[in-house]
C-alpha cells in the first residue's frame, strides 16, 4: 500500500499542525515503518511550542539530540504571558494592539491551543485593516477551525478565503505565481473540511469546488495527486440525494474520466484507474481488479477512510450500470464475479438493482437459466419524433407572449423590432409546418 | 593579394625605373593611386567589385598600396615588418635593397608610372601638332592637365619646396603648344582650304583651355620662360630631396583639407594617416579619423578594415585591444551592406575577433564595455586606478550584445544563401562554424552575467537557445563539450553535469524570470518546441496551454508567430509519435487547411492570388529559416492525413445522409477521398498521399490489412526516431478503426454477429473486440447490445423511412430555432429590463437629459442587434442554407 500513499505529496502543501494528524493515522495503519515515522513526527513537530508533545515524541524517537524542555518549557510560558498582556486591553484599540491579537492567537495555534486561537483571529478578522495579515489571519483561522473540528466554521471560512484568492486585492496575491500556490495550499486544506462534512454536503461541496475551472486547472498543474480525492467523492456522492439546483452527477463523472484520460502521464493510482477502465476502456473484468486494489487504497487513506463502504457500494454501482446498459442477456453468475460478490449476494443486489430501478431499463431475472434480461425500449422513429417536437409550440407561445409583453413596455420606440419582427414571422411559419410534417409522418 | 601583386609586378617589370626617391613621394603616389581607383569606381558604378577586379592597372596599383604599406611599417616598426614582410614579399618593392636584390620584379612606383604616362602623353601631343591633328592634341593636353592637377595637389602635401612642384616637361609643352596653336590659326586665317570643323573646334578649345592653364601656372610659368634650364635643375634638386621628418608630413596632410574634398577624404584615410598612426601612441587618433569617416560616401570600407586589422596588431595594450576590436568587429559586419551577405572567411574572422574581445573582456574583470558610459577623452590611454582604496574600472562605450546578435544574423544571411542541395559541401562548410560561434555566445553570456547586464544576457541566453533548440541532443552536447568549463555561469552552472534537456530548461527557466514579454514568449516555444522534437508531448502541451499563447499569438511580430507556427508543428507530430491520432488531427488540421504550410513555416516564399512587390518578397526571403532547421512538411502531412484517415473513415461510415457527412471535420482529407472518389481507375500509389488515400479506400471497404500496409509502406516514417513503435501503434488503431468502420458499415445488414468471429476477422483478441464494441454502445453510437451467454452482439438498428428521416430532421432544426429565439429574447429582455432601470434613475433629472439617453439607447439597442442579427446569421449560415433547400423538398413531397 505504501506506493499508492499520498502523505507525502501532501505534506508540503500543508500547515506544520495539519500534517500531524496525517502522520498520526500513518503510524495507526501502519504501512511505514515504526521508527521513521516516530522520527518524522518527531522532526515535524520541533518547530511547534507544543512542548509536552514534542517530549513525548522525543522520547519516541530517541533521537541523539537533548534538548532542554524545561527551558523550552519556560520560555514558551514567558512568551505566552507577554503577548497575552499585550492582547487584553483591546478596548484601547491602534493598530499595534490589533496586530498584538494576531500575534497572540498565531501563538497559541503553535502552542496547540487551537480554539482560542480560532477566537482570537477572529476578532483580530474583524478589527484589522491590514490585506495580507488578514490573508495570513484566515489561513490560520481555518486551520485552527480544522483542528478543533469545528467544520461548518472551517467550511465559512474556505469560502471567505476563496474569495481573497480569486478576487487578488492584496499585492501579495496578485501574481500568478502566488496565486496558484495559494489555491494549492487552500485545495488540500480543504480536504480536511469536505471529507469531514459528510457524504453529502461535504462531497458535493468538493466536487463544486474542485471542478470550478480556476481550481481544476491548479490541480493540472500542480498537484494532479489530488485527483484520487476528486474521483472518489465523485464516485461516492453518485448516489447521494442531489440538493437542489445542482447539476446532475452523470457529467462530474464523465467530466472526469476524460481529465483522468489527460492527466494519466503525471498521475495514475487504483482510484483513477478504475474510473478510466470502467469509462475508457470498458474493460469491466479490469475494472473489477482495480476495485479491489482501490478498496484497499481508501481504505488507508486518511481522508477517505470513513468512506470505503460507499465508495465500494457505488463503484459497484456503476459497474452495473455500464454493464446493463451495454448487455442484452447477462449471466448473474459472471455478473456476480464483476462486482466481487457471491452469487446469492449477487442475486439480491440485482434484486436491488431492479427495484432502485434507476438504471432506465426493463430488466427481469430468469432463475432457471440463471440469467438477467433487460429488455430497453426502442423508441420509434414516430415515437421520437413526438418527443422532440413536445412542447414546441408551448414554448413558442411563451415566447410570443413575452416579446408582446415587452413590446407593449417600450412601444413606438424603435423601428428595427419590426424588421425583427418579420423574421421571427417566417420562423412561425416554419414552426407551423411542423405539426403538419407530423402528420405525414404519421 | 599577392597574386595581384604579382602579376601586377610582372606587367611593370620591363619598364623599370629608379626608385630612389621612393619614399619622399611615397604618400603622393598613394594619393594618385586612390585617386585614380576612385575615379574608376565611379565610371564603372560597380563599388562592390572594386576590391575584386583583376585588371593590370588596378592590380598593380593595389602592389603599390601594400608595398607601401610595408615600407612605412618598416619605419615605423621594425619588428611588425619583419613579422609580416613575407606576405608581402612576392611582389613588392618593399625595401630599396630587396628591390635591387631581385630586379626581375621591379616594380615602378606610382609616381614614376605617372610621370612615363605624362611623357607619353606629351609626345603625342607634339606629333599630333605636327601632324594638324588637334583632337588628338586637345584630348592629350586634357590628360595631361588632369594629371598636373593630381600632380601638384599630392607634392603640395609632401615637403618637396615650391621649385619642385611642376615638372618642367609640363610647362614645355605649354609654352610650345600654344606656340603651335597661335602659327596655326595664323596660318589658317590666311589658308585657301578650311580646316575639317571638327579639328577647328578642337583647335579653338585647345586655344581657350591654353589661356585658361596659362593664368593658373602663371608665376611658375614666368620663371620657366625666364629661364627654362634653371627652372628644371631647381625641380629635380627639389624633387631629390631626401624625405623629410614624419612629423612634418604629418604637419602637411593636416593642411592638405584646403585641397579638394575628394582627396581630403583620402587624405585621412589613406597612406599618409595610416603611416603615421600605426604605432602604438597613434592607435587612438587612427580610431578616432577612421571613426570620423565611417559612413560616408566614399570610404572604402576593405580599406578600413585592413588599417583596423593593423592596429590590432600593433596595439599593446588591454584598452587599446579593446578599442580596436570595437571598432574592427562592426566594420567588417558593415561590409556587407551592399552585398547579400558577407563573404564567409570575413565573418570566420569577425567571429574570431569578437571572440578575442570577449575573453579579453573575460580575463581583465577591470574593463566593462557598457552602451552608457561617462564622458572620456578617447585619445589617451586609460588604465584601472585605484581610488579610495577601490579599484575604479576602465569603462568603455560600445554594445557587444548588438555585435554579437549581428554576427548571429550574418550567419544566418549566409546559410540563407547557400544553397543546401546543391552547394551541399560549401553548407555544411559554414555550418561547421556554428560551434564556434555557440562557444562565443556562452562566453558572452557568461560576461553579462558577471557585468550584470541582464538585458543583454536575456538577449544572449535567447541566442543561445536558437542555436540549440531545434537540435538533437547529440549535437547539443558536441556544442557544450566545447565551451571552456572555466567559464562562470549561474544560469547554467557549468561545475554540475546536464544532459541536454537540462540545458534548456535552464536556460528557458532564466528567460521566464526575465521581464521582456518578447522573449518570454519566445523562450517558452523554444522549450514547447524542444520537448516537443524529443517525443515530450504532454509538457509540451501543458507548457502551450499554460502560456496562453494562442489567445495573444496575432499580435505577436512575424518571428514569434513562424515560431509558434513551427512549436505546434512539431507538437503535432509529438502527438502522431506517441499515437495520438486526435490530438494529433486538430493540433495539425490549422495548418494544414490553409494550404500554405510551406510559407507559414517560414521554409519558401510562395506567391498566391496577389503578386508580391519586390520589397515584400525580400522581407520574407530575409525571414526564411536556414535549411538545417526546416520541418519535413511532408512527414506532418503524412502524420495528418493518416490521423484523418484514422478518424474520418469511421466516421463517414457512421453517419448515413449526405447532409451529415458535409459536418465531417477536415476538409483537406474530404477533398482528396472526393477526388479519388471521381477517378475511374486509380493506379498504383506513388506518393505519401496516394498511399494514405488507397489506405483509406481500403479500410472503408473493410480491409483492414490492405490499409495496414499501406499506411506502413510510406518510407517516410523512416524519419521518426522511434519508426517501429509508431508503425506499431498504427497498425492497432487500423485494425480497431477497421473493425468500427465494419460494424458502422454492415451492421444494417446483420441481426447479430459473434464477437470470435469479430475477433478472429480483425485478428485483435476477443476482450478488445468487446470493449470496442461497449464503448460505441455506450456512446450511442452504436444501436445494438452484447448478450454475454451467446457471446454475440444483437444489432438494434431501426431503419427509418426517407420521410421519417427528414421528418426528425426537421423537428430538430426546429428545436434548435426555438432554443435560438429563447436565447436572444432573454437577452433582449435582459437589456430591456436594465434599460427600464437607466430609465428610472434617469427619471429625476431633466427631460432633454432623459430624451438624449433614450437616443442613446436606441442607438446602442440598434447597434447591438444588428450585430447579433449578423452573428446569428454568420453562424446559422449552414443551417439556413440547409433549411431552405428542405423547405423545398418538402414541398415537392
Amino acid at each position: 500500500m505504501a506506493e499508492y500513499d499520498l502523505t507525502q505529496k501532501l505534506i508540503p502543501h500543508l500547515d506544520r499542525h495539519l500534517a500531524i494528524p496525517l502522520l498520526n493515522h500513518l503510524s495507526d495503519i501502519a504501512i511505514f515503518p515504526a521508527e521513521q515515522l516516530a522520527k518524522a513526527q518527531y522532526d515535524l513537530v520541533k518547530g511547534t511550542n507544543m512542548v509536552d508533545y514534542v517530549e513525548q515524541l522525543h522520547e519516541q524517537a530517541k533521537t541523539g539530540e537533548s534538548r532542554d524542555f524545561a527551558k523550552l518549557r519556560e520560555e514558551a510560558t514567558a512568551k505566552y504571558q507577554e503577548l497575552q498582556e499585550k492582547a487584553q486591553p483591546v478596548m484601547k484599540i491602534d493598530i499595534d494592539q490589533i496586530n498584538a491579537l494576531y500575534h497572540f492567537g498565531q501563538y497559541q495555534y503553535t502552542l496547540g491551543a487551537y480554539a482560542p486561537a480560532a477566537n482570537f483571529l477572529y476578532h483580530f478578522l474583524i478589527f484589522s485593516p491590514s490585506l495580507d495579515l488578514n490573508i495570513s489571519a484566515h489561513w490560520g483561522k481555518l486551520s485552527s477551525n480544522i483542528l478543533s473540528g469545528e467544520w461548518e466554521a472551517a467550511l465559512v471560512e474556505i469560502k471567505d478565503l476563496r474569495d481573497a484568492i480569486d478576487n487578488p486585492h492584496g499585492t501579495s496575491m496578485a501574481k500568478p505565481l502566488a496565486q496558484l500556490q495559494a489555491r494549492t495550499w487552500l485545495l488540500h486544506w480543504s480536504l480536511f473540511v469536505f471529507f469531514n462534512l459528510g457524504e453529502g454536503q461535504g462531497c458535493q461541496g468538493l466536487l463544486d469546488m474542485f471542478l470550478s475551472p480556476a481550481y481544476l486547472n491548479t490541480i493540472q498543474t500542480s498537484c494532479p495527486h489530488l485527483l484520487r480525492y476528486l474521483v472518489a467523492a465523485a464516485i461516492i456522492s453518485r448516489r447521494a440525494p442531489r440538493p437542489a439546483g445542482t447539476r446532475g452527477n452523470r457529467d462530474h463523472v464523465k467530466e472526469l474520466t476524460k481529465i483522468v484520460q489527460m492527466e494519466e502521464y503525471q498521475y495514475s493510482d487504483p482510484v483513477t484507474g478504475f474510473l478510466k477502465d470502467l469509462f475508457v476502456d470498458f474493460d469491466l473484468n479490469q475494472a473489477q481488479k482495480r476495485l479491489t486494489v482501490a478498496e484497499s487504497v481508501v481504505r488507508s487513506d486518511f481522508f477517505l477512510s470513513g468512506f470505503a463502504d460507499e465508495f465500494v457500494e457505488n463503484a459497484r454501482w456503476l459497474i452495473s450500470e455500464v454493464f446493463c446498459r451495454i448487455h442484452r442477456r447477462i449471466d448473474i453468475g459472471e455478473l456476480s464475479k464483476t462486482l466481487n460478490l457471491t452469487n446469492e449476494e449477487g442475486e439480491k443486489w440485482i434484486v436491488n438493482l431492479i427495484r432502485d430501478s434507476r438504471m432506465g431499463v426493463e430488466a427481469k431475472i430468469d432463475l432457471k437459466e440463471n440469467m438477467l434480461h433487460i429488455t430497453r425500449p426502442h423508441a420509434t422513429p414516430t415515437a421520437t419524433l413526438i418527443e422532440t417536437t413536445r412542447g414546441l409550440a408551448f414554448r413558442s407561445q411563451a415566447i410570443q407572449f413575452a416579446m408582446q409583453s415587452s413590446a407593449g413596455d417600450s412601444r413606438g420606440e424603435r423601428g428595427e423590432r419590426g424588421e425583427r419582427g418579420g423574421r421571427g414571422g417566417r420562423g412561425g411559419r416554419t414552426r407551423g409546418g411542423a405539426p403538419a410534417r407530423e402528420e405525414v409522418a404519421a | 593579394m599577392s597574386f595581384f601583386a604579382k602579376l601586377g609586378s610582372d606587367s611593370d617589370s620591363s619598364s623599370s625605373s629608379g626608385s630612389d626617391s621612393e619614399e619622399s613621394i611615397l604618400s603622393g603616389d598613394e594619393g594618385i593611386a586612390q585617386d585614380r581607383k576612385l575615379a574608376e569606381a565611379k565610371k564603372t558604378k560597380n563599388k562592390a567589385s572594386m576590391f575584386l577586379r583583376s585588371d593590370a592597372e588596378d592590380s598593380d596599383e593595389e602592389s603599390e598600396e601594400d608595398s607601401d604599406e610595408d615600407e612605412e611599417d618598416l619605419s615605423d616598426s621594425e619588428d611588425e615588418r619583419a613579422a609580416r614582410g613575407n606576405k608581402f614579399l612576392m611582389g613588392a618593392d618593399s625595401t630599396d635593397e630587396e628591390e635591387e636584390e631581385e630586379d626581375k620584379t621591379i616594380v615602378l612606383s606610382a609616381k614614376d608610372k605617372r610621370f612615363a604616362e605624362m611623357e607619353a602623353a606629351i609626345h603625342n601631343i607634339t606629333n599630333a601638332t605636327r601632324n594638324n591633328d588637334w583632337v588628338l592634341a586637345s584630348t592629350e593636353l586634357d590628360k595631361v592637365f588632369r594629371f598636373i592637377q593630381r600632380h601638384q595637389v599630392t607634392v603640395v602635401a609632401t615637403t618637396v619646396s615650391a621649385a619642385g612642384h611642376i615638372p618642367p616637361r609640363f610647362l614645355e609643352i605649354l609654352v610650345s603648344l600654344e606656340k603651335d596653336v597661335n602659327e596655326t590659326i595664323a596660318s589658317e586665317k590666311s589658308a585657301k582650304k578650311k580646316m575639317a570643323p571638327a579639328k577647328a573646334k578642337a583647335l579653338n578649345g585647345l586655344k581657350q583651355t591654353l589661356k585658361k592653364k596659362q593664368k593658373e601656372f602663371e608665376a611658375v610659368l614666368k620663371t620657366y620662360i625666364e629661364d627654362p634650364s634653371a627652372y628644371t635643375a631647381a625641380y629635380e634638386a627639389a624633387n631629390a630631396a631626401p624625405a623629410p621628418k614624419k612629423v612634418a608630413k604629418k604637419a602637411q596632410i593636416a593642411d592638405g583639407g584646403e585641397d579638394q574634398d575628394q582627396n581630403e577624404d583620402f587624405m585621412t584615410i589613406g597612406k599618409g594617416g595610416k603611416a603615421l598612426n600605426l604605432t602604438p601612441e597613434g592607435v587612438f587618433k587612427t580610431l578616432r579619423e577612421i571613426f570620423e569617416q565611417r559612413g560616408r560616401k566614399n570610404t572604402d570600407r576593405a580599406e578600413t578594415i585592413k588599417i583596423l586589422s593593423k592596429l590590432l596588431e600593433v596595439s599593446e595594450t588591454t584598452y587599446q585591444k579593446i578599442r580596436v576590436l570595437l571598432a574592427l568587429v562592426p566594420a567588417r559586419l558593415d561590409y556587407s551592406q551592399n552585398l547579400a551577405h558577407i563573404p564567409h572567411d570575413s565573418w570566420v574572422l569577425g567571429l574570431n575577433e569578437l571572440d578575442q574581445l570577449v575573453t579579453l573582456l573575460l580575463d581583465n574583470p577591470d574593463y566593462v564595455v557598457q552602451e552608457t558610459v561617462g564622458e572620456y577623452d578617447d585619445l589617451v590611454e586609460r588604465e584601472p586606478q585605484v581610488v579610495n582604496g577601490k579599484k575604479e574600472r576602465v569603462t568603455v562605450a560600445g554594445s557587444l550584445i548588438s555585435l554579437l546578435e549581428s554576427l548571429d544574423n550574418e550567419f544566418t544571411k549566409t546559410l540563407q544563401h547557400t544553397d543546401a542541395h546543391e552547394k551541399g559541401s560549401d553548407y555544411i562548410e559554414r555550418l561547421r562554424q556554428e560551434a564556434p560561434l555557440y562557444t562565443l555566445i556562452a562566453k558572452a553570456q557568461s560576461l553579462f552575467e558577471r557585468e550584470a547586464i541582464t538585458d543583454s544576457t536575456a538577449r544572449a541566453v535567447i541566442r543561445r537557445l536558437e542555436h540549440v533548440y531545434a537540435k538533437p541532443n547529440i549535437i547539443i552536447e558536441h556544442f557544450e563539450s566545447k565551451i571552456p568549463s572555466s567559464l562562470q555561469s549561474k544560469i547554467v552552472p557549468t561545475e554540475t553535469k546536464r544532459d541536454a534537456e537540462g540545458l534548456i530548461h535552464d536556460l528557458c527557466v532564466y528567460i521566464y524570470g526575465s521581464d521582456a514579454p518578447v522573449l518570454r514568449a519566445r523562450a517558452i516555444l523554444f522549450h514547447i518546441f524542444n520537448h516537443a522534437s524529443h517525443g515530450r508531448y504532454h509538457q509540451a502541451r501543458d507548457l502551450l496551454l499554460m502560456s496562453h499563447l494562442q489567445d495573444t499569438i496575432q499580435h505577436a511580430d512575424v518571428t514569434t508567430q513562424i515560431l509558434y507556427n513551427r512549436a505546434i508543428m512539431q507538437l503535432g507530430l509529438a502527438a502522431f509519435k506517441l499515437g495520438y491520432v486526435t490530438e494529433c488531427q486538430t493540433i495539425l488540421g490549422d495548418m494544414f487547411a490553409t494550404q500554405r504550410q510551406k510559407e507559414l513555416l517560414a521554409q519558401s516564399v510562395q506567391r498566391y492570388q496577389q503578386q508580391l512587390s519586390p520589397e515584400q518578397e525580400l522581407i520574407e526571403k530575409r525571414r526564411l529559416l536556414p535549411f538545417h532547421m526546416h520541418l519535413n512538411v511532408e512527414l506532418l502531412e503524412a502524420a495528418y492525413l493518416t490521423s484523418c484517415m484514422l478518424i474520418e473513415v469511421p466516421l463517414l461510415a457512421s453517419v448515413d445522409t449526405e447532409e451529415q457527412r458535409r459536418r465531417v471535420t477536415s476538409k483537406v482529407f474530404k477533398r482528396l477521398l472526393d477526388l479519388a472518389d471521381r477517378q475511374a481507375f486509380m493506379g498504383p500509389p506513388e506518393n505519401t498521399r496516394d498511399h494514405i488515400i488507397k489506405a483509406s479506400k481500403a479500410l472503408q471497404a473493410g480491409e483492414w490489412e490492405k490499409a495496414r500496409d499501406l499506411i506502413l509502406s510510406i518510407k517516410i516514417w523512416s524519419l521518426l526516431e522511434n519508426v517501429d513503435q509508431v508503425k506499431d501503434i498504427l497498425a492497432k488503431k487500423i485494425q480497431e478503426e477497421g473493425l468500427r468502420t465494419y460494424l458502422f458499415t454492415y451492421s444494417s445488414y446483420y441481426a447479430s454477429l459473434s464477437l470470435s468471429h469479430l475477433a478472429t476477422t480483425f485478428s485483435l483478441p476477443q476482450q478488445t473486440v468487446t470493449s470496442i464494441i461497449s464503448r460505441m454502445i455506450y456512446t450511442d453510437e452504436l444501436p445494438a447490445s452484447l448478450d454475454q451467454i451467446d457471446k454475440v452482439v444483437i444489432f438494434h438498428r431501426v431503419d427509418q423511412s426517407e420521410v421519417q428521416r427528414l421528418a426528425q430532421q426537421l423537428a430538430e432544426r426546429t428545436s434548435s430555432l426555438l432554443e435560438q429565439n429563447e436565447k436572444t429574447l432573454d437577452l433582449k429582455l435582459g437589456s430591456n429590463q436594465q434599460n427600464t432601470n437607466d430609465q428610472r434613475s434617469g427619471q429625476t433629472t431633466s427631460a432633454g437629459q432623459e430624451g438624449g439617453n433614450k437616443n442613446e439607447r436606441r442607438g446602442n439597442n440598434g447597434q447591438r442587434g444588428s450585430y447579433r442579427g449578423r452573428g446569428g446569421r454568420g453562424r446559422g449560415g449552414f443551417n439556413a442554407g440547409l433549411g431552405s433547400t428542405m423547405g423545398r423538398r418538402v414541398t415537392a413531397q
